[in-house]
């Protein structure tokens, strides 16, 4: 692929992430759990995965992280989004490449959500030099299990429709060029 | 539609003096022991946030971002270990840190988040990035491509302040009349939601050649850039930091007593 369509692709996935992340206070969730989201940015993540490479995926996750920052939160939640970000990147992308067999596309979002909340909770933990936050971890573990298997589901219809499109083709036109 | 528009705006204050005051009183907690000096600090900083002229609803909700993300899981923790210590008496469950430590180390941590919550809030996002861009110069010698990667950061967020919000308002209509009735079960309201994601990023890749005309031809100098310059109100932040240190380091010694 083209440098410069690669980083219009990568321009588009992270905008869609961020635009998706702020939709989650309209999701219901049945059980709301504090300092637990859906996560809706890994649909992104997942379809990068499915379609680029690691390097690529990598790349949108620490924009993403940063971007975020620099919009809304701080380092501190830098620090948190980067942690859980690239460990669940790499976790999920070994699985789809190495794996694939054994696990489905929700598999792999539901491992990728537990690795990010673990992550997360360790680097807490590591900052706040105390332990006691990873009491905090099952919660997070469970919450995780339901929220990767929401996006996973998501994910895998998202995934269907791009390959269709093909957009990640050389030779893919936008719907409005097609018949040029 | 992505435009060529140049984002950073004319700023208060210098980027670079805000960035070296702004680590400095994320370090400053970390260096003094009494009681005084984080009340001092303390009163400095929400001085800092009104002379920036942030709004109260923004440290509210950075605030109540810090006590979900940090204090909520910390004090579930701190209980579940004193419950299972006081049921078991096993020295496995013993918080070992006094309450004075934690407080301590929370209050240094709330000030790091609230130091880079002021820095991002009011510096324009073309200055950081311009000065991102100079600050990574060792990189680009080593062949790093920073140039392409800050212009990335740069077009998404120019991207999101486009349309984003636009895209977002329709989202939400969409979502509102989706997820309307509460009657609906939640599987139901899952497939709807999923339905208008999936439309949204297919949907997006419709404006592919925009958007990869646009990097193509973006010059990163239209983008984003820093120059340092040194204004009145600069100094007069400088010397109330200076003064900062100076009452603060008095108390520190004990030449106050």
């Amino acid at each position: 692929m083209d440098k410069n369509k690669k980083y219009a692709v990568i321009i588009i996935l992270v905008t869609n992430a961020i635009i998706i992340s702020c939709l989650e206070s309209f999701i219901p969730i049945p059980i709301p759990v504090p300092g637990v989201k859906l996560g809706l940015g890994n649909i992104i993540t997942m379809i990068a995965i499915v379609f680029l490479g690691l390097k690529d995926v990598l790349f949108i996750v620490i924009v993403r992280c940063f971007v975020v920052a620099f919009l809304t939160r701080g380092v501190v939640m830098l620090v948190l989004s980067l942690a859980g970000g690239i460990l669940s990147t790499i976790v999920m992308w070994l699985l789809f490449k190495k794996l694939s067999r054994l696990f489905s596309v929700k598999g792999i979002s539901i491992a990728g959500a537990i690795v990010h909340s673990t992550a997360q909770i360790m680097v807490a933990a590591f900052i706040l030099g105390q332990a006691v936050v990873m009491y905090y971890l099952p919660v997070l573990i469970v919450s995780s299990i339901i929220t990767g298997l929401l996006t996973g589901s998501i994910a895998e219809i998202a995934i269907k429709e791009v390959a269709l499109k093909g957009v990640f083709s050389d030779d893919y036109k936008p719907k409005d060029q097609q018949f040029r | 539609m992505i435009t060529n528009q140049k984002i950073n705006n004319s700023d208060d204050l210098d980027g670079l003096i805000k960035f070296i005051l702004t680590a400095a009183l994320a370090c400053l907690p970390f260096l003094i022991v009494e009681q005084m000096n984080y009340v001092i600090l303390s009163v400095y900083l929400l001085g800092a946030a009104f002379v920036l002229r942030v709004r109260l609803r923004t440290l509210m909700v950075s605030a109540a971002s810090y006590s979900i993300i940090v204090l909520l899981p910390y004090f579930f923790g701190l209980l579940l270990s004193s419950i299972l210590y006081l049921m078991t008496d096993n020295a496995l469950f013993r918080v070992y840190q006094g309450y004075y430590e934690v407080s301590l180390r929370l209050f240094r941590l709330s000030v790091v988040w609230y130091v880079s919550m002021l820095y991002f809030y009011t510096t324009p996002i073309g200055t950081v990035i311009g000065l991102l861009d100079k600050l990574f110069f060792p990189l680009k010698l080593i062949g790093v491509p920073v140039t392409n990667y800050l212009k990335v950061v740069m077009c998404i967020v120019i991207e999101l302040k486009e349309t984003g919000t636009d895209v977002v308002k329709n989202l939400r209509e969409s979502m509102r009349s989706n997820i309307g009735s509460e009657k609906k079960k939640f599987q139901r309201n899952i497939t709807g939601i999923s339905q208008i994601i999936v439309a949204l990023i297919v949907n997006s890749f419709e404006k592919l050649d925009k958007v990869q005309s646009f990097v193509e031809n973006a010059k990163p100098e239209d983008l984003y850039g820093y120059s340092f310059k040194i204004t009145k109100r600069d100094i007069a932040v400088i010397f109330s930091f200076v003064l900062l240190t100076t009452v603060v380091s008095i108390i520190e010694n004990g030449y106050w007593l």
